[in-house]
């Protein structure tokens, strides 16, 4: 039995307009994760997701209900830096999460923020540019390098700090096919072998695919939760709340409804192909 | 945005490069002291050669030197013609109309422009040495003693760094927002000046709004990262004096207090 | 033929230590009336070139041509043509200056002079091909819209100016799933129903597969492979090896027809897939 990482109960948030109305961004949201998961988490925009991301990390304090980071309530003030260590965010636009003129004072940012000595500082830089492939560009100006070069700039940053869970805002939504794989490649490698624990809020359907774990996200709750097979079989209507299945478990699904005998939670094209050529 | 060169970092592996950020403001401030102190034309040679000599051993090239010194040219040449004009006494040289140029004018002329050049070519010569994330960290920690009546050491180091990082980047997007504009038949090129500041709105609009919500972004992305402020921070690079920097050090403190004393 | 580029060199800060070659020798022609997209990926030049077919960028050595007239001729009026070709760039919400939505989708034909009346109308054609109703929307600020709004408005903006062509710079970036696809669907009324030449730059292609007539292919500045999207996508190669990718359904139908079935290539679409899957079943058997 794996540990829960994190704990939300009965989560509510809302947002202050202007015209001193509020926007109820989530509502009433429990939520366990374990530790090592992979979650995906999808929804149409609007739907509480990035809200969700920043309540994680204590970036915002829900106005009812409690979220435990690994038994730290981010409601408690002390307890901030404790869990922001622990949960690292990766957001949307690369630049505008860079903060230093050169790659390796960049990955520094947040050591020497939480006091560490500077030795040590050194050899976490090397390991994290190492982890993220890109130990080459150690002296380079953050904005010479590619976007996907800089979206794993900021999981180096992210991982130097040695966070248990990392939750990344479409990670990848500003990114040309080769970055996005670059870091997708990333964060699954940092799932697998380090155990961190991975929060993905994304855009792309094919990225859901590959979680332990998708969550779905209509106007602040679940919607719907669950294995990518199951979420995306059929048996839930995406497209009402939002979103779109899919090609390949569409197709699948088409093709059942046509009387072919293919099994249910085909996500894969090879998997597919083989079930189609048989 | 060429103009910007004043100052603008040139690496390398000099001498006066190795040295010790803090030391070498440290330094400009008491060669600029000296500077002011010094009293004869024998104080400014003395002074320039060795100004002279510290560029050589940097390798900067000439060009740079130079380029430093042209956003100041129209300054000195405006110093030195006032006080051909304007300063009267001694024997008179020229003779113009109502127009004369006298000994003191072409004396303190001389003088006053000598003390500009040297100031000049001193502070040009430091920043094109020192990086400005060098000099942010300088600043602050010389700037440490003053916290407690209130001086925002850090915030202000803070502040230099994040604008050096964003400069190309907001650079480029004002490039992209003026080709946005063109592409829906803004005019950036012709009409009288007041026109042409007129024309500029669609493009300074975009590029402030853009910059705020890149100031908002990043704002969370730093609290994310446990960005605190100040305190408790540790720096990747702690700033550290080596006997190259005492040597630097007591070699202008020795030169400043040489001019107080011999009066040249 | 509408726009012809011919062999179009763009150098960027040339005899500087930052020099770079963004296209080197690019010839290709787009007919009136034609749906282009134009792949690549960051940095393969394919942006470097759609600025110059409306003249925002000067080719270090080349030529356009649009209907017969060299681009770079003297007599070419720049700012008429770039009513005529227009470009939207990435993420276009962020060129929204105006207080008001009218005033901004109102400054590209004011810019041609147009005034009053006719302005008006304009507006209102343009905001209407995006979906936002003239009353509710004319006279709010664009900085109070939602992101998905301010992108609208900034579409309106350009086909305000009723142009022939336009250029879009990979305008579904960071879209969600639903508005990608109206905004897909809108795209393609205004080529079938608006008759509005469209060149559209992409690195998607899931998107350009079911819309492009005839692909573009760039990599490291130059055009590497051109013709239509079932011929390019044969070349799956070739795509992957420069950064790209070919669809989904594509994909899995080439793997099909290698496991020796005989089966159409050809196919973009799940509807089409799923017909297809079922015909090849049948005369397999029959």
């Amino acid at each position: 039995m794996r540990s829960v990482l994190l704990d939300l109960k009965d989560v509510t948030f809302d947002y202050i307009l202007e015209n001193k109305q509020s926007l109820r961004a989530v509502n009433d949201l429990s939520l366990q994760v374990e530790e090592g998961e992979y979650i995906a988490l999808i929804g149409p925009n609007g739907s509480g997701k990035s809200t969700l991301a920043r309540l994680l990390n204590a970036l915002l304090i829900p106005l009812f209900g409690e979220i435990q980071v690994d038994g730290f309530a981010t409601r408690v003030e002390e307890h901030r830096w404790e869990i922001r260590r622990r949960v690292g965010m990766v957001f949307q636009n690369p630049d505008n999460q860079i903060v230093a003129t050169t790659v390796q004072e960049d990955v520094a940012f947040g050591l020497e923020n939480l006091g560490v000595e500077t030795s040590e500082i050194l050899q976490r830089i090397t390991e994290s540019l190492n982890r993220v492939g890109l130990s080459a560009y150690a002296e380079h100006a953050p904005h010479l390098l590619s976007g996907g070069q800089k979206q794993r700039l900021a999981i180096a940053g992210v991982i130097a700090m040695r966070p248990r869970c990392l939750v990344l805002d479409e990670p990848t939504a500003m990114l040309d096919p080769r970055g996005r794989k670059e870091v997708l490649d990333t964060i699954h490698s940092m799932n697998r072998q380090e155990n961190i624990t991975v929060v993905h809020i994304t855009h792309f359907m094919e990225e859901a695919l590959q979680a332990d774990r998708v969550i779905v996200m209509h106007r602040g709750e679940i919607a719907a939760m669950g294995k990518p097979e199951t979420i995306f079989n059929g048996s839930i209507d995406l497209h009402l709340l939002g979103l779109e299945v899919p090609p390949i478990p569409r197709l699948a699904e088409m093709l059942r409804a046509e009387g072919l005998t293919i099994p249910t939670g085909i996500l894969d094209t090879d998997d597919l192909v083989s079930y189609l050529c048989s | 945005m060429r103009s910007l060169t004043l100052g603008h970092y040139l690496p390398g592996n000099s001498l006066l490069h190795r040295m010790d950020p803090r030391v070498k403001l440290v330094s400009l401030l008491v060669l600029i002291i000296a500077l002011f102190v010094i009293e004869t034309f024998l104080g400014f040679m003395l002074f320039g050669s060795f100004i002279f000599m510290i560029f050589l051993s940097t390798r900067l090239p000439w060009r740079y030197f130079f380029r430093g010194l042209r956003p100041v040219f129209l300054i000195v040449l405006i110093t030195l013609i006032l006080h051909f004009l304007f300063t009267k006494g001694g024997q008179v040289y020229v003779r113009w109309g109502p127009l004369t140029v006298e000994e003191a004018g072409i004396y303190l002329g001389s003088f006053m422009t000598l003390r500009l050049v040297l100031l000049v070519t001193t502070t040009v010569m430091i920043t094109l040495t020192t990086s400005p994330i060098a000099f942010a960290d300088g600043i602050e920690y010389l700037l440490r003693p003053f916290r407690r009546m209130g001086v925002p050491g850090h915030e202000i180091a803070m502040m230099m760094t994040i604008a050096l990082r964003f400069i190309p980047t907001l650079m480029e997007e004002g490039d992209k927002i003026r080709k946005a504009q063109m592409a829906r038949g803004a005019d950036f090129e012709t009409g009288n000046i007041f026109r042409r500041a007129r024309n500029l709105v669609p493009l300074l609009v975009p590029l402030f709004v853009s910059a705020f919500r890149r100031a908002d972004e990043l704002a969370v992305a730093m609290e994310a990262r446990c960005y605190r402020g100040g305190q408790g921070r540790t720096r990747l690079r702690e700033l550290q004096a080596r006997p190259l920097d005492y040597y630097g050090l007591t070699t202008v403190t020795a030169i400043l207090v040489f001019i107080i004393l011999t009066g040249v | 033929m509408f726009i012809e580029v011919k062999n179009l060199t763009h150098v960027y800060m040339p005899g500087t230590p930052f020099q770079v070659n963004a296209l080197t020798d690019v010839s290709l022609d787009i007919e009136r009336g034609e749906f282009i997209g134009v792949i690549g990926e960051t940095g393969s030049g394919k942006s470097t070139l759609v600025q110059h077919l409306n003249g925002l960028l000067k080719p270090t050595s080349g030529e356009i041509w649009i209907e017969g007239n060299n681009l770079w001729s003297s007599k070419t009026d720049l700012r008429r043509l770039r009513s005529r070709i227009a470009l939207l760039f990435q993420y276009p919400e962020h060129q929204l200056f105006e207080e008001t939505v009218f005033k901004d989708v109102a400054f590209g034909p004011r810019n041609m002079g147009v005034e009053g009346r006719e302005l008006e109308e304009r507006v209102r054609y343009g905001l209407e091909w995006v979906e936002l109703d003239y009353h509710t929307y004319s006279q709010r600020s664009p900085f109070s819209l939602s992101g998905g709004e301010k992108r609208r408005v900034a579409m309106a903006g350009i086909l305000s100016m009723y142009p022939e062509a336009i250029i879009l710079d990979e305008p579904t970036a960071s879209m969600d799933p639903v508005s990608r696809k109206h905004f897909l669907a809108r795209i393609k009324r205004l080529h079938q129903e608006g008759k509005v030449t469209v060149i559209f730059v992409t690195h998607n292609m899931e998107d350009i597969a079911l819309l492009a007539e005839r692909l573009f292919v760039f990599a490291s500045g130059r055009l590497v492979l051109q013709g239509q999207p079932a011929e390019i996508f044969q070349s799956k190669e070739t795509l992957e090896a420069i950064g790209l990718g070919i669809p989904v359904l594509t994909d899995l139908m080439q793997k099909i027809c290698r496991k020796g079935k005989t089966i159409r290539t050809d196919i973009f679409s799940v509807e089409d897939a799923c017909r297809e899957i079922i015909r090849s079943r049948r005369e397999g058997v029959g």
